[in-house]
């Protein structure tokens, strides 16, 4: 009420001496000092300054796309080369960054700039700087941050890292072995995929996915599935669990139906696991990132005219999709970390970042407004899908915030497991076993005090 | 012993001894041999094989996998041109190399302490040393993490020099002890009676008669420091300073694509050194381990 009176009586006298002074500040310093508009925003940001001398080091996954990675580490060269700081980037693979980054915490030691891979900035708020200025900054120049990173980076109100990239996950798939099913389009409902199932089997080469402790393409398969049907591991509360209800069932029998229809899931599977059977012409769909299609164009040419990719089906409750979200924070213990700061700002300039997504070639998507219509996407209609699925993503424990339970839920598979169970032995398994071991992991994750 | 079987298992009125025909043999020694040899060699000969195919037979199932058929050297080229693979091997060899000898000088000492020097707690601590070994590396990563941050060690190989022996040390250490031993007190008493000191009784008696021994620990140490991931992950940045098994998945994996090729002419090349000094001390090793577990 109080904050309609004021906007319908117009600025009171604190708004103009506010406003007043960031004009005259940004008059006088346009250079270190900048207003940040969005949402209605007057708080203001100055920019880091570069310490000559100083020496920055970056610790983040090893890219799919290897150009990309050149890219990145000859653009961070290049800046440091400007700036007389030393820069050295340091590439692991997804698997490695977590305890890389767990040491370099315990430590409180270690580089300066980490990749935080979904939720991290949640479990390592302690050890990392608050980077709201920065990100401010970018908000200014770039307009929105996508919500998905905002909510990874944003920690009790404090931005923790700064938005970096999506890797969106789409359906790859081959149309040749479609069209000889009779399934002209990929399907664009979860019904919809039953049924091409059922027809891509007669093929030989199925639909097929994993439903195992793959960190990527399962996450990003199965929590799509339940959140289309309604489903949800808990309530936005993060407290009450509400896996055990209608909707989880109907997602899970939607999955069961698919399965007994032709779809086949695959346990064992990890992350390279699909990429293989695909590239093997072992199956002719699946989901993942960009990395399968980008593969077939730039390396082996065998399969490339027959691909195409796919955005996520929709549920009863609409569509959903889950990517990768990687974001940069810069560590506490960092001795430069103005200079760090002041790096990924560089980094994250329009015109960099456009010059490496172009280089990435769709496999990464930007995390702000101005970076969505990147010419990426436009360059290849096949890659029109990766674009498509940044709006609907949604992040694991979705409609809670992430925190430190949502990314114990997640690092525990507990819904993945729940689907696995359910499609154990060609999708007869125990469905509401599944349900009730799923709500006894997670109720001992979000109703512990 | 043999003797003793023939004559009690010849087969009556054909003097052939039982199971010595060449079927006995066959089902006896040759067929579990052959066995054994497909499952120990299997994955080096898949490793080879795979090395050799092009990119795209690597993912053609439509042909048997066993077999190459258009060979190729690419990988090979790549991993000598476009990575550190000859510093990571450098890096690893050197590591494991130090890292043991560290190790077995530690061992030896207090193996042989413990079981020759009878002081008061040498049992509790021979059971200390036991349970060091069963922690998991998991575990100590840690804690090392902020010992190696204290020393100024990140990214330098000395942080694998100086970490590898906490495992290594309990282990050679407890393995020695059983050695040590099973070495007759009476010879280095005699030393002792001949005006020989400790030590030199230690190093012209005990030493000697533990080589098998020594030798097993030693390779069990190099092989343990040769494969080592956990830390080598942790405590190295730079490309220049990673070891094989590092260095080999972190720029050979990208993203969810690995790159066969260049990933089995890596491991192929990585198993060689230790394969050739198992063959060459393939006799201590057999002896060491027996000794070790009968003896403990």
């Amino acid at each position: 009420m109080t904050q309609g009176k004021r906007a319908v009586a117009g600025w009171s006298r604190r708004d103009f001496l506010k406003t007043a002074g960031v004009a005259a500040a940004t008059l006088a310093f346009p250079e270190v000092i900048i207003s940040c508009g969005t949402s209605g925003s007057t708080a203001t940001a100055t920019i880091p300054k570069p310490r000559k001398g100083a020496s920055i080091r970056l610790l983040q996954w090893t890219s799919f796309v290897k150009p990309a990675d050149a890219e990145f580490k000859r653009q961070a060269a290049e800046w440091g080369a400007a700036n007389g700081v030393t820069v050295a980037i340091e590439t692991v693979t997804g698997d490695q960054l977590q305890p890389k980054t767990a040491a370099a915490v315990e430590a409180g030691a270690g580089p300066d700039i980490i990749q935080m891979q979904y939720g991290w900035p949640q479990l390592y708020t302690d050890a990392c700087l608050d980077v709201s200025n920065d990100v401010n900054i970018l908000i200014s120049k770039l307009g929105k941050p996508d919500p998905v990173n905002e909510a990874f980076c944003k920690v009790n109100g404090t931005w923790r890292a700064i938005p970096y990239t999506v890797v969106p996950n789409a359906w790859t798939y081959r149309t040749d072995y479609f069209q000889q099913a009779g399934v002209s389009n990929f399907p664009t409902t979860w019904d919809e995929l039953t049924a091409a199932a059922a027809k891509l089997k007669t093929t030989g080469k199925p639909i097929s996915q994993t439903d195992g402790h793959a960190y990527g393409d399962s996450l990003t398969m199965w929590n799509p599935v339940l959140w289309g049907f309604g489903g949800k591991e808990v309530n936005a509360d993060g407290k009450t669990v509400a896996i055990n209800s209608k909707e989880t069932r109907e997602a899970i029998k939607w999955a069961k139906g698919a399965v007994q229809a032709g779809l086949v899931v695959h346990p064992e599977w990890l992350d390279p696991d699909n990429n293989q059977a695909y590239h093997a012409d072992r199956v002719s769909g699946t989901l993942n990132g960009a990395s399968i299609y980008i593969r077939e164009k730039i390396e082996f040419h065998k399969y490339t005219d027959v691909t195409n990719n796919a955005p996520m089906p929709s549920g009863p409750k609409g569509t959903f999709a889950m990517n990768l979200i990687f974001n940069h924070a810069v560590m506490k213990w960092s001795p430069d970390a103005e200079t760090a700061r002041a790096m990924l700002l560089a980094l994250m300039e329009k015109d960099q970042y456009q010059k490496w997504t172009l280089i990435a070639s769709g496999y990464n998507a930007g995390p702000f407004e101005a970076l969505h219509n990147d010419p990426v996407f436009a360059s290849d209609p096949k890659l029109k899908a990766f674009q498509e699925v940044v709006a609907p993503g949604k992040w694991p424990g979705w409609p809670a915030l992430p925190s430190k339970k949502t990314a114990q839920a997640q690092t525990q598979f507990i819904v993945a497991d729940m689907f696995a169970k359910s499609l154990a032995n060609g999708g007869t398994g125990d469905m509401e076993a599944a349900i009730s071991a799923a709500e006894t992991s997670l109720k001992a994750i979000f109703e512990r005090p | 012993m043999a003797a003793v079987a023939r004559l009690k298992f010849r087969k009556p009125g054909t003097g052939r001894v039982i199971g010595d025909s060449f079927v006995g043999r066959a089902i006896r020694i040759y067929i579990p041999l052959l066995i054994l040899l497909v499952v120990t060699l299997f994955p080096f000969y898949w490793m080879a094989v795979t090395s050799f195919k092009s990119a795209s037979e690597l993912f053609d199932f439509s042909v048997s996998p066993l077999w190459v058929r258009d060979p190729t050297l690419d990988w090979y080229r790549h991993l000598f041109t476009q990575t550190n693979f000859p510093r990571w091997a450098f890096n690893t060899a050197l590591v494991a190399t130090i890292s043991t000898l560290i190790s077995l000088f530690c061992s030896i000492m207090a193996g042989y302490s413990l079981a020759r020097l009878r002081y008061r707690g040498a049992d509790a601590i021979g059971w200390g040393i036991f349970v060091t070994y069963l922690v998991p590396p998991t575990l100590l990563f840690l804690p090392l993490t902020f010992v190696i941050r204290e020393l100024h060690l990140f990214n330098n190989l000395w942080a694998l020099i100086l970490t590898y022996p906490t495992f290594l040390i309990p282990f050679c250490t407890w393995m020695l002890m059983g050695f040590f031993k099973g070495i007759p007190r009476e010879l280095e008493e005699a030393a002792l009676v001949d005006g020989a000191t400790r030590i030199q009784a230690m190093l012209r008696i005990a030493i000697p008669l533990a080589l098998p021994g020594i030798l097993a620990a030693a390779l069990f140490a190099f092989t343990l420091s040769w494969n080592e991931f956990l830390y080598a992950l942790i405590f190295m940045n730079d490309s220049l300073v990673k070891t094989i098994p590092v260095g080999v998945t972190q720029e050979l994996i990208h993203g969810d694509e690995f790159f066969w090729g260049e990933l089995m002419a890596a491991a192929l090349l990585g198993s060689v050194p230790v394969a050739v000094l198992y063959s060459f001390f393939v006799d201590y090793f057999v002896a060491g381990m027996t000794a070790g577990a009968v003896k403990g």
